[in-house]
């Protein structure tokens, strides 16, 4: 019941979240539409930020569960390696995200335009350094008053990634115009 | 450990990355159509997280227990994943009816916009592919995580991303099967 109830309470959180940033999205799309082919970037973009969270979420509560880590915001190995992995992932997933996007949307619409790849680059700088904190915060704060990150954290990292990544590539977009 | 993180990470990722370009590119061609149906446009992402979801509670949830010995190479169906199982398919059903009524009440207060045969139709067709998915995603996590574990790789750095992207793909297909039975 305490599994289902947290599991429950975290989903009905994330679909209020989703259906918010879909209003976001809905009424803001003509921004996104201003440089073409942006849309298709778009879902491996909030794909990629849940991913790469998500992944690090779940090593953080291994580590924990394990005793790997310790669930406080000091200086560890466990945590400071999973920080620089995962910044160095995002540069790398934000790059190749951009050219991709570019690629596909030279081969199958004719239209050439290195803007996706620069708005790739920016959204992901940009989400990363909110979600980061956040996510390892959260995940610390879950395993210290005694609920399961597990079930937690996936709904709150694809919530706030919606609302963060969409935002970011907005701000990025009007950077980039 | 940074280099073994991105080492088991970053093939996953990229393989991640095409298949959502994939969906970007089925998102681009059926554009026109969401954007007229707007009670699809509103709960497309939220459709879509719910799925993404359910995949990252999955794998998550598998590699702890994997890692806390609960289940192991050679017993995977234990009971812990099959009320597991149990859990994810009744908050499903929960969290979907949530879906459909609050976006229909945030179009209604909004757009005052309200077609009952619409809803329905979009409730049953996504509640019967969030559960065809979550079968999907639980047996990709059985059988894709052992085998990782196996090669001596890390589950968590793996399964999420691919399972991430592959629920992204499906509910792009969904709706474009909701588009065909829902479009006048």
């Amino acid at each position: 019941m305490k599994e289902f109830s947290q599991i429950l309470f975290a989903e009905i959180i994330s679909v209020t979240g989703g259906i918010l940033a879909g209003f976001i999205l809905a009424f803001n799309i003509a921004y996104l539409e201003i440089i073409p082919g942006l849309l298709i970037l778009i879902p491996g973009f909030l794909g990629m930020l849940g991913g790469i969270f998500g992944s690090l979420s779940s090593r953080l509560s291994s580590g924990l569960n394990l005793g790997s880590i310790e669930a406080k915001l000091k200086p560890q190995p466990f945590l400071n390696s999973n920080i620089i992995a995962t910044l160095i992932l995002i540069t790398i997933i934000s790059i190749f995200l951009g050219l991709l996007g570019m690629l596909v949307n030279f081969i199958i619409f004719k239209v050439f335009n290195l803007s996706i790849l620069f708005i790739s680059i920016l959204g992901m700088l940009i989400s990363s350094g909110i979600e980061l904190p956040l996510v390892i915060l959260t995940t610390f704060w879950l395993f210290n008053h005694n609920l399961d990150p597990d079930n937690i954290m996936g709904p709150y990292i694809t919530t706030l990634g919606d609302f963060v990544g969409i935002l970011s590539l907005l701000i990025a977009t009007l950077v980039v115009l | 450990m940074i280099l073994k993180i991105i080492r088991e990470s970053y093939k996953v990722l990229i393989i991640s990355a095409i298949l959502s370009i994939f969906g970007g590119i089925s998102l681009r061609s059926i554009k026109s159509s969401i954007f007229t149906i707007i009670p699809l446009l509103i709960i497309f992402p939220a459709l879509n997280d719910l799925i993404g979801d359910f995949s990252t509670i999955i794998s998550s949830k598998f590699t702890t227990y994997l890692y806390l010995g609960k289940i192991n190479e050679k017993k995977i169906w234990t009971k812990e994943m099959k009320k597991l199982l149990k859990l994810i398919l009744y908050v499903s059903f929960f969290s979907t009816i949530y879906l459909i009524i609050f976006s229909i009440i945030v179009l209604y207060f909004n757009k005052k916009i309200f077609e009952l045969n619409i809803w329905i139709k979009i409730f049953f067709i996504s509640f019967l592919t969030v559960i065809f998915l979550i079968l999907i995603l639980f047996l990709i996590s059985l059988n894709l995580g052992i085998y990782v574990y196996k090669k001596g790789m890390d589950p968590d750095n793996f399964l999420i991303p691919i399972s991430t992207a592959i629920a992204d793909f499906f509910t792009l297909l969904l709706f474009a099967v909701l588009i065909i039975i829902i479009k006048p």
